[in-house]
């Protein structure tokens, strides 16, 4: 009995003791500071979804890339010697881009470069009150491995994705590019990943619980996983092909007309859905710090321009639709420049045609026969039938960055400012403005709101995006008329030279003066052609602009050849055979 | 009176010790099912906190498949970008034809 109450009370000792001893690591010794270590509370970052032209081929995707992290006080090698070691590696990627030939100045700015990136490091490094530091992000696979092959202590890294563009710069300013935001976190900035940040960037998950000295998880514990939910991916109209062929083009035009740069849009009127975009100079999303940041931006939306004498169809169908005039109307003062208040309207080459026809006033861009025109309509009529054409508001395409374009108040316009909106000067728009308007008249009087992405998939499944807008704005026999009168400016106007044999093409060329500091540049212009094709079942809307080309300043001599070529083109690889 | 006394005595002990009896049952049985329960807590907990190894095992594992599948992903679709094809299409010596019938 004596040996059971002995080992009783040594049992029950030894529970105390051990009672005591949690009570003062848990009450007294307070390890609050060593708690972090044993909790696991970690945000699991999200995927962003992949964007996809019409061919499902991934245009923008991601690849495997690292963060680069430092601990300082863990470091047990000079900062210095560090630094020269890594630092090569981390700088511009296009310095080591397979293929990429640097000239002596490249070669000069990349020494620069290294010797700033090693002072960085060193300073980073050589700061040991820092607990943890951030050396890079977004490094590649292959730096990571070389990093990692110089063994340092107190360097570490973690997982980071960054987005690859296979196609390289093909729709750069269409697509935008991926940048941080002030808290560090991935953010798209112009374009569809501006446009499209939230649906793309996903929801990161988490994970909450506690883990043992190994860093392994304690399941028993309070472990709480969230999955990441990945990003939506991005399907596009963007058709590849034509895409390539528009890029290709533009670059050679822009080059042979001595251009500051040019924009090609491609519209497939029935649908609205946009299935070209390129502008010229573009930049590479990838390497885009090297590039100036006017170049993000895409003029196709963003900016605003005198359209001249490519508005003119537009008028004239309002003109048309109202019963204001026929065709074969004729403008009972062509026959020299008009006055209105203090100002003469005269033609471009001051060539002058009595008695033309409503038809012939298209096909000579005859801008005194343009104002006759805008007197039928009247200011009311005119801005009412430009807004329901899509002028004066965004037209809702899905890139961020969209102008509306600019439209004076009904109150401020006078007789001057309608006859010289009647052909395009005066008023400012946007290309996609006007790819929209002419869709209309190309797709039967019908408006349909232009727009990039076709549909969205995500873990709940696939949404289908119908266009912002459509409606009606013309009648059908009044876009009929309309694309008669443009057919009949392709043919016998001043472009009709490089107009490919066999196809009946719609179009207007234009040649807009550009207004500076109040008057408009007697030199410089903005060339331009819109136009469909083909004429009686339209398979596409295309405009072609270029601003300042030197080496002439007509749209009939530089836009419409670069049309007529990329047309030309697009009926090669769609098989659509000459009609006549 | 006496054999009365000794028969209701006797009922009653009989009849207290079935209560005893029964309630002893119950906390025994109570006990035995809290002592099982402790025992499976015990031996769940135990397999629970060593499946945790187990566990990021295959986070890692999958982490390296969905790493190796973005890899493979990116050079699939560089090496079909048309940038590509172009360049190689032009190095083995292809044209674009001059003439063309859609």
């Amino acid at each position: 009995m004596d040996r059971i109450r002995v080992f009783q009370i040594v049992v029950f000792l030894v529970a105390a003791v051990i009672i005591a001893r949690l009570f003062y690591w848990q009450f007294v010794a307070k390890l609050t500071s060593n708690i972090d270590e044993f909790e696991l509370n970690s945000e699991i970052p999200a995927s962003r979804g992949e964007i996809y032209t019409k061919d499902n081929f991934p245009i923008v995707t991601n690849q495997e890339a690292f963060l680069l992290y430092a601990k300082p006080a863990e470091i047990n090698r000079s900062p210095k010697d560090i630094a020269k070691s890594i630092g090569s590696h981390l700088i511009s990627e296009k310095y080591s881009t397979p293929g990429a030939s640097l000239t002596d100045a490249d070669l000069k700015t990349k020494e620069e470069e290294i010797k700033e990136k090693e002072e960085e490091l060193e300073s980073k490094l050589g700061n040991k009150s820092l607990l943890w530091v951030q050396l890079a992000r977004k490094i590649p696979k292959e730096t990571k491995e070389k990093i990692e092959e110089q063994k340092i202590k107190g360097f570490g890294f973690e997982r980071d994705e960054k987005r690859l563009y296979p196609e390289a710069s093909m729709a750069a300013q269409v697509l935008g590019f991926v940048g941080f935001d002030k808290f560090g976190r991935d953010t798209g900035y112009f374009g569809l990943e501006g446009f499209w940040d939230l649906t793309l960037k996903g929801k990161p998950g988490s994970l909450g619980g506690e883990k043992d000295p190994l860093g392994l998880p304690i399941l028993v514990g309070a472990y709480k996983r969230i999955e990441p939910k990945k990003g939506g991916e991005l399907y596009l109209s963007i058709d590849r092909s034509i895409q390539y062929i528009v890029e290709k083009s533009l670059t050679k035009a822009v080059d042979k007309y001595g251009a500051k740069d040019g924009s090609v849009i491609i519209e497939d009127p029935k649908t609205g859905q946009i299935l070209a975009m390129a502008t010229y100079p573009t930049y590479n999303p990838a390497l885009r710090q090297e590039f100036e940041e006017k170049v993000y931006k895409n003029p196709v939306v963003a900016d605003t321009f005198e359209p001249g004498s490519i508005f003119k169809p537009i008028v004239m169908a309002s003109a048309l639709d109202l019963g204001f005039v026929e065709p074969q109307t004729q403008c009972t003062y062509c026959d020299g420049p008009k006055k209105i208040a203090n100002y003469d309207i005269s033609t471009w080459n001051k060539k002058y045609f009595p008695n033309s026809t409503m038809t012939e006033v298209i096909q000579h861009s005859d801008n005194v026969g343009m104002t006759f025109v805008s007197e039928k309509l009247g200011v009311d009529k005119f801005l009412a039938y430009i807004t329901k054409f899509g002028f004066g508001k965004v037209s809702g395409i899905d890139l961020q960055e969209e102008a509306s374009g600019v439209l004076k108040q009904k109150a401020e316009w006078r007789d001057i400012d309608l006859a010289t909106a009647s052909f395009g000067q005066g008023i400012a728009v946007t290309p996609i403005q006007i790819v929209q308007a002419i869709s209309a008249i190309a797709n039967e009087g019908k408006l349909i709101s232009p727009r990039v992405t076709l549909k969205i998939k995500d873990e709940n499944g696939e949404k289908l995006l119908r266009p912002k807008e459509e409606k009606q704005i013309i009648s059908p026999k009044t876009a009929t008329q309309i694309t008669e009168m443009m057919v009949n400016a392709v043919e016998k106007g001043e472009a009709k030279v490089f107009a490919p044999k066999g196809y009946r093409i719609a179009g207007k060329t234009g040649t807009a003066q550009i207004p500076v500091a109040g008057r408009y540049d007697p030199d410089k212009t903005i060339a331009s052609f819109v136009g469909f094709a083909p004429a009686n079942n339209p398979r596409f809307v295309m405009m072609v602009r270029f601003t300042e080309p030197s080496s002439s300043p007509f749209g009939a001599e530089t836009a419409a050849p670069t049309f007529f070529e990329i047309a030309k083109e697009i009926f090669n690889i769609w098989g659509i055979p000459p009609e006549k | 009176m006496l054999a009365n006394d000794y028969k209701n005595t006797k009922v009653k002990n009989n009849s207290s010790n079935l209560v005893g009896q029964v309630r002893l049952k119950i906390v025994v049985i109570f006990g035995s099912i809290i002592m099982v329960l402790f025992a499976s807590q015990l031996v769940f907990a135990n397999n629970l906190a060593a499946e945790g190894e187990r566990l990021s095992q295959i986070e890692s594992e999958i982490q390296l498949l969905e790493a190796q599948n973005t890899t493979l992903k990116a050079e699939i679709a560089q090496n079909s970008s048309l940038v590509t094809l172009s360049a190689k299409a032009q190095a083995y010596g292809f044209v674009k034809p001059k003439i063309i019938t859609p």
